[in-house]
């Protein structure tokens, strides 16, 4: 069925990820190493890393004759060898020449093979082959010439960088049983690597075949009674001394590159991860929704068996039966929903990178602080996510950090914070992005929705200060004077509140003046099976998705009126403007009069609506299912299948909060206050 | 005399010839396939009385129109959706699409048929299904491209069949 052209693109999206995601870890380790550079010391290990994705990235690409990539790719895996090899000196030149094929390299990947993105990568190349002139004399010798023989290159520039820093040289002979071998070896490198560097392992012999012997290479700055006690609890140990303690060898170059300890090289991947597309998984999720509507079916039928005397005892049999294959079904579900998620600390690794560029731009200094990185949440949600939590740190970075002289000023460190957390509650998800920058000037939104016509001078003075700073989120409100470099794209906070919102999330802001900013998000942790409540309104059933609703509460029928279309309910001190859900579908009103009804609080930023329903049946779980294009229809997110119950369309409050706003007059920008 | 385009006798109370899966009508349909006169199977339902059909390619199923779920704020050709195992397809009424007055209010013999692509499809209410059936290729008449909504019809001694183009259909931009 799958033609060959498919295969290709199949295998083609499969690199794209596989791209990506070395990309990632690449742009993960070239930040430590550029923390490295700074602060003159650099962990081999990373640098070795970088090199390792380098190399990785220009063979997958050379297989898709990526040309740019797998060209771009090798220049900077060469450049990374002699790096690593310690034949060029890492400075901040060669850094940024790295950092900006890398840069380069994640818009060709980004570019999906797009023929119209053809980027020059000749200019970086040439960059990048220059760093390899400026070469480092090699420190000297001084270990015999046999056993630099049995080093690689890279094992004897390690060799070298030890002996310059004046580390004693060991040979440490060690024997492990074959059958153990493994975990052993694995368990001594880890306990030796605190006090040493392993700088080679070189296989030797011995006299029992059942034994493998091995001569650790080591440098350290202990002596050798020290390691042989490190050593004795996996194996016996011989050491030679290969080289006592000297002083400190001469440093020869300009930059002083100190090493730490480093671990150990191996080609093992060390994840047994398999990558899934997600849509495989939209697939299963489809099959186990169709399993609960079975498991529902099942149990229909035991209770009626069990409600007729002749066939009672099938059905306790069959409802015995069905209790296992529901509970088995949830554990089904849930194991599926968990496959799909993932720590969101992976999307905020991302942004590390990103911040340090952008202050770099702008002039400020700006560490990037996380927590709560192992919050999980669904792969789909951390995907669009990403955009508006770009938007949100280019704000921040932009208008909200001060410029390093200027929060000296007033007294507070120079660095300024960003501080990306996220914790889970209930079904949501709250991710915060915090500044320690000026926070926003109320009086200065203020004037500034006033000059933009986006609220008329007399309500301005009767808004609370919650729906002052909202307005931030209004389309073609910018506070910026000027557009900068950074966040003047044309892209303004309320296309974040709109794609946040598109996720059934809720953003919502806090600040205090000179002291910072907080943008709040809460979403939804999944979109695939969502908790619901199953509402009548107008004499139609509806899913109301719980996530999106801020609120219910019991209204009294004779108190709204019935002629009243778009009223208002009081809540909390705050008047909030209402619909019925009827009304607004156009569909045959409720027989019933009087008694209760129902108002669903649906909140869009600072705006609330009270949507009116009849009544409210059954909590439940759907899963939603997109409609086909031609029936989007504004406050319809979906429908759900519920099998023996029908298929009731899922509601999307927000949408018709937003719809409303859009268009109705009570709403319109100018009167705000109303709300 | 006979009506020598059909190929298949089995005739039902409607007046109208299906095929029917039997080992005779499969080896009829052999024997014609060996013949080398080209076949066309399309499958007829009724609306209004009038026969009409799609290719056979175009039609995925039929199903009893059920409980349909309206809904809100769609034009008015638009029924409702259907649930087809978890997919929801949008129900067309199709005699309004077609522009044809509707007074028949007998659902019992009414059915959803679902045609179209896989990517995009929709159910076709309908007052009644034919069946499939086979023709002769060289007997359909292409309507051409003022046909609107019509590809080709096809006039036999028992009956007078509208193929309809389930691209035009489905196109929602020129409604």
């Amino acid at each position: 069925m799958v033609k060959n052209r498919d295969k290709r693109s199949e295998r083609f999206k499969e690199f794209l990820a596989e791209a990506e995601d070395i990309l990632n870890s690449m742009a993960r380790d070239l930040v430590r190493l550029g923390k490295g550079v700074k602060a003159g010391i650099i962990d081999p290990t990373v640098l070795n890393n970088v090199f390792r994705s380098a190399h990785t990235l220009k063979g997958v690409s050379g297989i898709f004759e990526f040309k740019n990539v797998s060209d771009l790719s090798h220049s900077l895996e060469d450049t990374l060898d002699m790096l690593r090899l310690g034949r060029t000196a890492l400075t901040d030149d060669v850094l940024d020449s790295v950092m900006s094929a890398h840069e380069l390299l994640v818009k060709i990947v980004a570019s999906k093979g797009d023929g119209n993105f053809n980027p020059e990568v000749s200019h970086l190349k040439t960059l990048l082959a220059r760093t390899l002139e400026t070469k480092k004399p090699a420190a000297k010798a001084q270990i015999d010439k046999e056993i630099l023989s049995a080093l690689t290159e890279y094992e004897g520039h390690r060799l070298r960088e030890n002996l310059k820093e004046g580390r004693n040289i060991l040979v440490v002979n060690v024997k492990f049983p074959v059958t153990s071998f493994d975990k052993s070896y694995e368990a001594l490198i880890e306990t030796l690597k605190n006090d040493a560097e392993l700088i080679a392992t070189l296989p030797s012999s011995g006299p029992d075949p059942g034994t493998l012997y091995f001569e650790l290479l080591v440098g350290t700055l202990k002596d050798s009674p020290h390691i042989a006690d490190l050593v004795k609890g996996f194996s016996q140990a011989d050491i030679r001394v290969l080289k006592g303690p000297s002083a400190k060898a001469p440093v020869e170059e300009s930059r002083p590159l100190s090493i730490r300890k480093t671990a150990i090289e191996t080609l093992r991947r060390d994840s047994s991860t398999v990558r899934v597309d997600i849509e495989k998984l939209d697939h299963i999720m489809n099959i186990v929704s169709e399993l609960g509507i079975l498991t529902s079916s099942v149990a229909r039928l035991s209770a009626e068996l069990k409600s007729s005397a002749s066939t009672s005892v099938y059905g306790i049999e069959l409802s015995r039966v069905e209790k296992y294959l529901e509970r088995k079904f949830s554990e089904l579900r849930d194991s599926v929903l968990d496959v799909r998620m993932v720590p969101i600390g992976r999307l905020f690794g991302r942004f590390e990178a990103f911040i340090e560029r952008l202050a770099k731009e702008t002039g400020k200094e700006i560490r990037m602080v996380t927590n709560g990185d192992d919050t999980e949440i669904d792969k789909l949600i951390v995907e669009e996510l990403a955009d508006p939590l770009m938007h949100i740190i280019r704000n921040v970075i932009d208008h909200g950090i001060e410029a390093p002289e200027e929060r000296e000023r007033f007294g507070k460190p120079r660095i300024g914070a960003v501080t990306l957390s996220a914790h889970q509650k209930g079904n949501h998800v709250v991710v915060e992005v915090k500044d320690d920058g000026r926070g926003m000037d109320e009086e200065f939104i203020r004037r500034k929705a006033v000059e933009k016509g986006i609220v008329n001078r007399e309500f301005i003075g009767r808004m609370s200060r919650q729906e002052i700073l909202d307005l931030i989120f209004i389309p073609g409100f910018t506070t910026a004077d000027k557009v900068s470099v950074t966040s003047g794209r044309g892209v303004g906070l309320d296309v974040v509140k709109e794609n946040i919102t598109r996720q059934s999330g809720i953003i919502d802001v806090d600040t205090l003046k000179g002291r910072g900013t907080r943008f709040i998000l809460t979403i939804p942790i999944t979109l695939a099976i969502i908790p619901a409540l199953l509402i009548e309104a107008g004499r139609e059933r509806y899913a109301l998705p719980l996530s999106s609703v801020l609120e219910i509460i019991e209204l009294d029928r004779d108190v709204l009126g019935r002629e009243e279309v778009l009223g208002f309910v009081k809540l909390k001190k705050r008047k909030i403007p209402c619909v019925r859900l009827s009304e607004f579908f156009g569909s045959p009103p409720s027989g019933s009069d009087g008694g209760a009804c129902y108002g669903v609080i649906a909140g869009l930023a600072s705006h609330r609506l009270c949507v009116i329903v009849d009544s409210l049946l059954e909590e439940l779980d759907v899963v939603i299912k997109p409609l086909p294009d031609m029936l989007n229809v504004p406050g319809v997110a979906g429908a759900t299948d519920m099998g023996e119950k029908g298929t009731v369309l899922v509601l999307d409050v927000t949408g018709i909060l937003e719809y409303l706003l859009n268009n109705r007059k009570v709403f319109k920008k100018a009167e705000p206050l109303s709300l | 005399m006979k009506d020598e385009s059909q190929v298949n006798a089995a005739t039902d109370a409607g007046g109208s010839s299906s095929t029917v899966p039997t080992m005779e009508n499969y080896a009829r349909s052999l024997a014609h396939a060996a013949s080398g006169e080209e076949m066309t199977l399309i499958v007829t339902f009724f609306l209004e009385g009038d026969e009409y059909a799609f290719d056979v390619t175009d039609a995925f199923e039929v199903l009893k129109p059920g409980r349909l779920t309206r809904v809100p704020n769609t034009p008015g050709f638009i029924k409702g959706i259907i649930s087809v195992r978890g997919e929801m397809v949008p129900v067309l009424d199709i005699k309004r699409r077609l522009g044809l007055a509707s007074s028949s209010t007998d659902y019992a013999h009414s059915r959803v048929m679902i045609a179209g692509t896989e990517d995009h499809k929709a159910g076709f209410l309908v007052d009644g299904v034919g069946g499939v059936k086979e023709f002769k290729a060289r007997l359909f008449r292409p309507s051409g491209k003022d046909g609107g909504f019509l590809k080709a019809t096809l006039r036999t001694d028992s009956s007078f069949i509208k193929v309809l183009d389930i691209e035009r259909l489905l196109d929602m931009e020129g409604r």
